[in-house]
């Protein structure tokens, strides 16, 4: 008996089967998001419940595998490898988040008032698209080449290597939609730019600037590796994830272990947000789906 | 097509010029000057630094040396190394072709196995073989190349012994030693790129496959292989040819990271250690070089796409 | 039991669907959207069917070619094309069959053609898989021929075109072509052919449906919302709502005397001259098309029909036939039948 003719649907009561069932929906996000969750716990925890200490040399305990005093094993200093990966977690994720809200922030408002203002547009798009004309981390390399490894450079470098991207799809956005009716409406009714920009135009464009942000922030863990690798990051004593990669090519041989362990959590961070992007891409289009429908 | 092509290399040219100028600002925006570096740990006084910041010229007004610097790069004159006995230009030469054997061999890779498993995901949707691309194709973006590189190495060089773990041979002194030194890296390199166009090639197919005229195509009661190659992929492909221009530029930025952990002489190592040792003229010519190849073709993928839709030639 | 191809039945209808029912798979769940359907066109007829957007009607055309979306299923019923079941036919006959003795002419005629090639080539590779006897040349003139035919002028040089250097009248007229060209069409399905059309190019786009019809003798199924396109071409018509049918009747008869409230709703709110021009506004039908999703006891126009009565919402009418080849989903369709004919006689 259709007597909710009217099409108003009862209010979703949010109890844990409602939850539940969400997941169960949107499985990549779900399953992303927890394992973020669960890397940024043990970044904070590990170090309140357990003695941390990334620096101390001891070459009496060098090269050891792993064992129960130290978890990982220790490295050629005789530093204990699963205190360098917490402490390199912590460095890592904080780049990426200020690498990225620093593209947030610049990126969406020069996208909009490039997307909006056709002289902003003329110098920002040439700008951005010739930032975007060097292949791949080479440009971070010449930042950090002209100011020095550190953490805030790699920051600058990385914000810089990105900022590009979401300028142009923010632009994009706002060119999409500048025509649109419901702009029009707006603009009849007296809004300023600022205000169909922020109120109108924004709302709709969210859901792509969220994928490539989140996609962006596991690039930037992937660049900050990289480059760390190089020997153009944090310097030492720093214990940067690239870095532990880059220190561990000697001992291959001899102590894979100091390979292994931070390519595998490089990985496993990357492969959260990326499915954080992904799972926020299938709810925007569900049409992309591969599973699940 | 011919008037679309020189409007394409028309507005190339501030392109370049903006480049250019950005190399120079951030190769110049020096907190630690280069001859230091270059004195390394000697004694050194003021008057030696300035007697060879004179000789290189870093002592002039930065506008002056940006007037001085412009014509001479664009004519291929790089000036001398100040780590390295010959010109820069030389090196470069020398380098070059292990870079480009490189990304080219790791693009052919990506092509030849990434576009069949996209249209493959495409056209089995939702079956167990697009959920294992996607698995695949996900972890393989995730993974650092470098790491992976390493991983190789350990495997099958080290383990197995079946490939040679770093350096590289010209292709002069032997077809197979130049190829097994190519193997991995590119192996290494090309891993993430097929995790991209497998999901470009999907998503594009997946879109193509949605339309009014392959619906009619096959309402036409044309065989199920005519409507996805005629119909569905050459629209298709049109997209895709982008893609491969994009995932060019991504192998030569890649190819600066994997150089250093296979020990390949080409342009990426080399940029690497002129970045850490401040070595500005090596550092501004390598970029230069590898820029200008991924300007170039991106040049020739947007007529090749002009090529293949000509709606756009009026752009 | 697997013929392999034209033994034409000449008795019996060309195309005989009963009790089709298909549903979309849905957070699984089954959500139907065609309700037990059954529907027989004749040889040589022109049926028309008609309903709103969501009635389920090109669904419906669409398991006839065979070509549902993968989402979509088939739950019950048959569907019988000169006596083979169209249903559970294997793929490639089926795939034999379309663009060979069953054919579609499409709603959009902008998106309907591949941009990418030349119309000739689209015309002839339908030669190509279905009369693969004909030599190149042959393809080519017949592809001119059947330009001609449906009045393209010029048609040598337009097989060289591109489909973007065409207008969408002359779109659609590449893509009756494309249907018709084999030459062995039985059954031609016009899903809103000519919605996406201007109203003059409209009109002429039906007047070449009705010729070409009777040159070459074949049965039409034509789909569409506009109750005026249905009275200029068809002899038949059959009304969809909500998946089910509503009412079967010959034109004429139809347009005359409509029994099912439904019917007479989308009748009374067509525009007319003369007559109507003293009522103050156009009468439409209140409330709007349930959703498939909603599953109901009653009757599905039951909310929005001015002559229900309380049986209405709770079992769900059958379809009853209404003498003289008609039918009508209706419990009240006799008494409604006396009122209109004592209120014809009044007024």
């Amino acid at each position: 008996m259709n007597t909710e003719e009217s099409g108003i649907a009862p209010a979703p009561h949010l109890s844990e089967r409602h939850w539940l069932r969400w997941a169960g929906k949107n499985v990549m996000l779900t399953v992303g998001l927890l394992m973020l969750i669960v890397l940024i716990l043990l970044t904070v925890l590990i170090p309140i419940f357990v003695h941390i200490d990334a620096f101390s040399i001891s070459a009496a305990t060098k090269l050891q595998p792993p064992s129960l005093g130290h978890l990982l094993g220790t490295d050629e200093l005789g530093r204990d490898q699963m205190s360098r990966l917490v402490v390199g977690a912590s460095i890592s994720l904080r780049i990426a988040f200020a690498a990225t809200a620093l593209t947030a922030i610049f990126g969406i408002s020069l996208g909009m008032m490039s997307g909006q203002y056709p002289v902003a547009d003329i110098v920002i798009s040439q700008i951005s698209d010739s930032l975007l004309i060097f292949p791949g981390v080479v440009l971070a390399i010449m930042i950090l080449a002209a100011l020095g490894p550190s953490e805030l450079n790699v920051v600058i470098a990385v914000f810089v290597l990105y900022v590009p991207r979401v300028i142009r799809t923010v632009r994009a956005a706002v060119i999409e939609y500048r025509g649109a009716d419901f702009v029009m409406a707006a603009r009849s009714l007296g809004a300023s730019d600022l205000r169909v920009l922020s109120l109108h135009i924004f709302p709709r464009a969210i859901g792509p600037i969220m994928v490539q942000l989140s996609l962006g922030f596991s690039s930037a863990i992937l660049v900050e590796a990289g480059l760390s690798f190089l020997g153009l990051g944090a310097p030492p004593p720093a214990p940067t994830w690239g870095g532990m990669i880059s220190g561990a090519r000697e001992y291959i041989r001899s102590a894979p272990w100091l390979m292994i362990a931070p390519g595998a959590i490089i990985t496993y961070a990357v492969i959260s947000l990326n499915l954080i992007g992904d799972g926020l891409r299938d709810m925007l289009d569900p049409r992309s789906r591969s599973i699940g429908q | 097509m011919l008037s679309y092509t020189l409007r394409r290399i028309v507005v190339f040219v501030p392109t370049l010029f903006i480049t250019l100028t950005l190399i120079f600002v951030l190769t110049r925006m020096l907190p630690g000057s280069p001859v230091a570096s270059l004195l390394g740990t000697q004694l050194v006084n003021a008057e030696m630094l300035d007697d060879v910041s004179r000789q290189l010229g870093l002592d002039r007004p930065i506008l002056a040396q940006y007037v001085e610097w412009l014509p001479r790069i664009l004519t291929g004159d790089f000036g001398q190394s100040l780590f390295f006995s010959k010109p820069v230009a030389e090196v470069l030469f020398e380098r070059f072709p292990v870079t480009l054997s490189l990304t080219v061999f790791a693009l052919i890779v990506t092509i030849v196995v990434g576009i069949p498993l996209g249209i493959l995901s495409a056209v089995k949707r939702g079956s167990f073989l697009d959920y294992l691309g996607n698995i695949v194709s996900s972890f393989g973006m995730a993974l650092p190349p470098f790491w992976l590189g390493f991983v190789l190495i350990l495997v099958f060089a080290v383990d197995l012994k079946w490939l040679p773990s770093s350096g590289y041979r010209p292709i002069e002194m032997g077809f197979w030693p130049w190829l097994s030194r190519l193997i991995l890296p590119t192996i290494a390199l090309s891993l993430s790129q097929i995790g991209l166009i497998v999901r470009m090639t999907r998503s594009t197919m997946l879109e193509v496959l949605d339309t009014e005229y392959v619906g009619m195509a096959r309402a036409k009661g044309m065989p199920e292989w005519i409507v996805i190659v005629r119909h569905a992929l050459r629209n298709a492909m049109v997209q895709i040819i982008t893609a491969i221009g994009l995932l060019f530029a991504l192998g030569l930025g890649g190819s600066v990271i994997i150089e250093q952990v296979f020990a390949l002489p080409g342009l990426g190592e080399l940029i690497t250690t002129a970045a850490i040792r401040r070595d500005y003229a090596t550092l501004e010519a390598g970029i230069f070089y590898l820029t200008l190849t991924a300007l170039v073709v991106n040049l020739l993928v947007d007529v090749a796409y002009a090529y293949f839709n000509p709606r756009v030639r009026l752009a | 039991m697997m013929r392999e191809d034209t033994l034409k039945q000449e008795t019996g209808p060309v195309l005989d669907a009963r009790g089709v029912t298909i549903a979309f798979r849905r957070h699984a769940r089954h959500v139907r959207v065609v309700r037990n359907v059954d529907l027989a066109i004749e040889h040589g007829e022109i049926v028309g069917l008609v309903g709103e957007s969501g009635s389920g009607k090109s669904i419906f055309a669409r398991a006839i070619l065979g070509t549902l979306p993968f989402q979509a299923k088939v739950l019950e019923g048959k569907i019988s094309f000169d006596g083979q079941d169209l249903l559970r036919m294997p793929r490639q006959q089926l795939q034999r069959l379309r663009g060979d003795r069953i054919a579609l002419v499409p709603q959009e005629p902008m998106t309907s053609l591949n941009p990418s090639l030349r119309i000739g080539r689209q015309l002839t590779e339908v030669l190509e898989v279905h009369r693969p006897e004909l030599q190149s040349a042959a393809r080519v003139n017949r592809a001119i021929e059947m330009l001609d035919l449906v009045g393209i002028k010029f048609p040598r040089e337009r097989l060289a075109q591109y489909p973007h250097q065409l207008s969408g009248g002359l779109r659609q007229r590449v893509a009756i072509a494309m249907g018709l060209i084999c030459g062995r069409v039985e059954l031609l399905i016009a899903d809103e052919p000519t919605t996406a059309l201007d109203v003059t190019i409209q009109a002429q786009i039906l007047d070449l449906f009705v010729r070409l019809q009777s040159m070459q003798k074949m049965s039409v199924l034509l789909i569409t919302h506009d109750l005026g396109v249905i009275a200029q071409t068809v002899q038949r018509v059959a009304v969809m709502y909500a998946g089910e049918i509503f009412e079967k009747a010959g034109v004429q008869d139809l347009f005359a005397a409509p029994l099912h409230p439904y019917t007479r709703g989308l009748l009374d709110s067509l525009p007319r001259a003369g007559g109507a021009a003293h009522k103050s506004h156009l009468p439409s039908i209140a409330g709007a098309v349930p959703s498939p999703t909603e599953t109901q006891q009653g009757c599905s126009f039951a909310d929005r029909c001015s002559f229900r009565v309380e049986i209405c919402r709770q079992q769900a009418p059958e379809l009853e036939p209404a003498g003289k080849g008609r039918f009508v989903r209706c419990f009240r369709w006799k008494e409604l039948a006396e009122r209109l004919v004592r209120w014809n006689a009044v007024s």
